[in-house]
């Protein structure tokens, strides 16, 4: 007995036997970051970046969390002066066509995992660099810092990071 | 606990696209041919698990529920389980227990996904969009919008931290994997391809090209599995003897010691090891099907799952230690870059693919069965941060 099932006469695509029809979705949101608010606020209004920490723990969090993974105590807030190292980079020369990150670069950019200095988890970020096509210098160890865009509504997509140092 | 074992494959081809099939409809050929493998009916199936990845690409929400009332299978217990490209895994897991708890006695075990019924007015990117639909299983907050490829990000790290593999040894994966997918007549690409080939293709992601990569297409499978006291020898039962699924979010930390692994398939693999009792899968392994989503995913699992230390993947590649006539063949199918890819369905299909080449029924692509045991595994999801595995032997004991 097959299993492949290519010989089954339920395979057969006639094309006059399927009629398509154009559809679409469209849902608007406005929700809250909740617990994480400040982050964004303070990029937003004051072009700072805040993380929080665990004082029980002894762990910094950026992307910031309300509360630790590891003993779920609640974080404190503290400003970072932006500093960070790259952790991982993506030399990106593909992305879909309608990808949001076209909003802000067109390939071949760079995105990473950025560890900002004293954190322990790490940030998925763009890093601006004119060398990517030629070059990848950006690496593992390189030392970035965050700049903040001149339009700014509170996404992910507000900061960004130059390379300062390599490693 | 019940043991338990597969008595039926249905398997459609990977296309790019079923035009003239609707999700449901796909669904009942994949649980027919299925069901027909193992010399059962409809009335037999005594609960249903589905595997179904997205809502966003096929534009409908509780999609099991339409699938089972479209099987006639109303009255009897459904449940459908999402977790990325590893959903089948899952699925499999979620069945094998209904059967071992003695919840149930036959469950039809069922993925399904159409994806290039998503469609971009404006350029009639159908691929782009399906794509972009599926960035929502990302981390909407914390991985948008940048984040599309998460095993870049692992597999640049590994790089980094082991020195390898490079990217003649990543592209002979591809290699290795189009040639496989030649003689699976399921496959979605059936052409071979050479290194220069691979390595001329167009880059996305470095080191990644476009021929390291899977494609993207629209299929469903299914298995069948039962009860062993409802087990008859012509049913050619394959067992599942270990089980293991693992969620580890690999981009969290990435952490000196913990970057560029892919944890959620070291967790979810030992799991099922540990139940199989499984101490040396290099040598009582006789076939493996993994998720090469890209190339260097695939030589990045072979330590994750144990045939090598970590960063030693591309060696093994190069010894030809996982090719189709290696010691230890690893997607004979072709893998998600030859045989094709849906998030959903692959899962299923591999380990539809391990009880055919258990079984002996493997047709061209049957790869020698000596200890008797074979692996699917599958990780996928944000982060990559889903992994399953499901051991499967021909005797079981």
């Amino acid at each position: 007995m097959t299993t492949t099932g290519v010989d089954l006469p339920d395979d057969a695509v006639d094309a006059d036997d399927w009629f398509e029809v154009p559809d679409e979705l469209h849902y608007y949101y406005s929700y809250s970051y909740g617990g994480v608010s400040r982050f964004f606020r303070e990029i937003v209004d004051n072009q700072r970046l805040t993380v929080t920490r665990c004082e029980l723990c002894d762990r910094g969090y950026c992307p910031p969390r309300r509360d630790c993974p590891r003993c779920w105590e609640r974080t404190t807030w503290q400003p970072h002066p932006g500093t960070g190292t790259v952790v991982a980079p993506v030399y990106c020369y593909w992305t879909q066509i309608n990808s949001p990150v076209r909003r802000y670069v067109q390939p071949p950019f760079v995105y990473a995992l950025v560890r900002l200095d004293g954190m322990t988890n790490a940030l998925h970020t763009l890093i601006h660099t004119d060398d990517l096509r030629v070059n990848r210098t950006v690496r593992v160890g390189t030392r970035v810092e965050v700049r903040f865009r001149e339009q700014r509504r509170g996404t992910l997509a507000d900061v960004y990071f130059v390379p300062v140092e390599q490693p | 606990m019940r043991r338990v074992a597969v008595v039926g494959v249905g398997q459609l081809p990977f296309r790019s696209r079923y035009p003239a099939d609707r999700f449901d409809e796909l669904a009942m050929m994949a649980a027919k041919r299925a069901l027909a493998d193992a010399g059962l009916v409809a009335g037999d199936v005594t609960s249903a698990v589905y595997s179904v990845y997205s809502e966003l690409l096929i534009r409908q929400g509780t999609p099991d529920v339409m699938i089972h009332d479209y099987l006639g299978l109303n009255g009897r217990p459904g449940q459908r389980v999402t977790a990325g490209a590893a959903s089948g895994g899952y699925a499999v897991k979620t069945a094998w227990a209904d059967v071992a708890s003695g919840f149930s006695d036959v469950v039809l075990c069922l993925g399904v996904q159409k994806a290039l019924d998503v469609d971009d007015p404006e350029t009639g990117q159908r691929a782009d969009a399906a794509l972009e639909a599926e960035s929502m299983t990302l981390d909407t907050t914390w991985h948008l919008p940048f984040s599309q490829q998460p095993w870049a990000l692992l597999l640049t790290a590994h790089m980094d931290k082991f020195g390898g593999p490079t990217e003649e040894q990543i592209a002979r994966v591809a290699v290795k994997n189009r040639a496989n997918a030649v003689r699976n007549p399921n496959a979605h690409l059936r052409r071979p391809v050479t290194v220069e080939e691979v390595l001329d293709s167009r880059l996305t992601n470095w080191p990644t090209t476009m021929f390291e990569s899977c494609l993207y297409g629209e299929a469903a499978s299914a298995v069948v599995l039962v009860a062993e006291e409802l087990v008859r020898p012509e049913q050619r039962p394959v067992w599942i003897t270990g089980v293991g699924t693992c969620h580890h979010n690999s981009t969290d930390e990435m952490s000196a010691d913990d970057a560029g692994r892919v944890w959620p398939l070291y967790g979810a693999s030992r799991q099922a090891y540990r139940m199989a009792g499984v101490t040396d899968p290099r040598t009582e392994l006789d076939v493996v099907e993994l998720n090469d989503l890209v190339a260097g995913l695939e030589l990045m699992s072979y330590a994750e799952l144990g045939l090598c230390a970590p960063g030693e993947g591309g060696a093994l590649i190069d010894e030809g230690f996982t090719a189709f006539d290696g010691p230890l063949p690893v997607n004979p199918s072709g893998g998600r870059i030859g045989a094709g890819h849906i998030a959903g369905v692959s899962g299923i299909y591999s380990t539809g693919e391990i009880v055919q080449q258990l079984r002996g029924e493997a047709g061209e692509r049957q790869v020698p069965i000596r200890a008797g045991r074979g692996l699917a595994c599958m990780v996928g999801g944000a982060g990559l941060g889903l992994g399953a595995a499901i051991v499967l032997e021909r005797d079981g004991r």
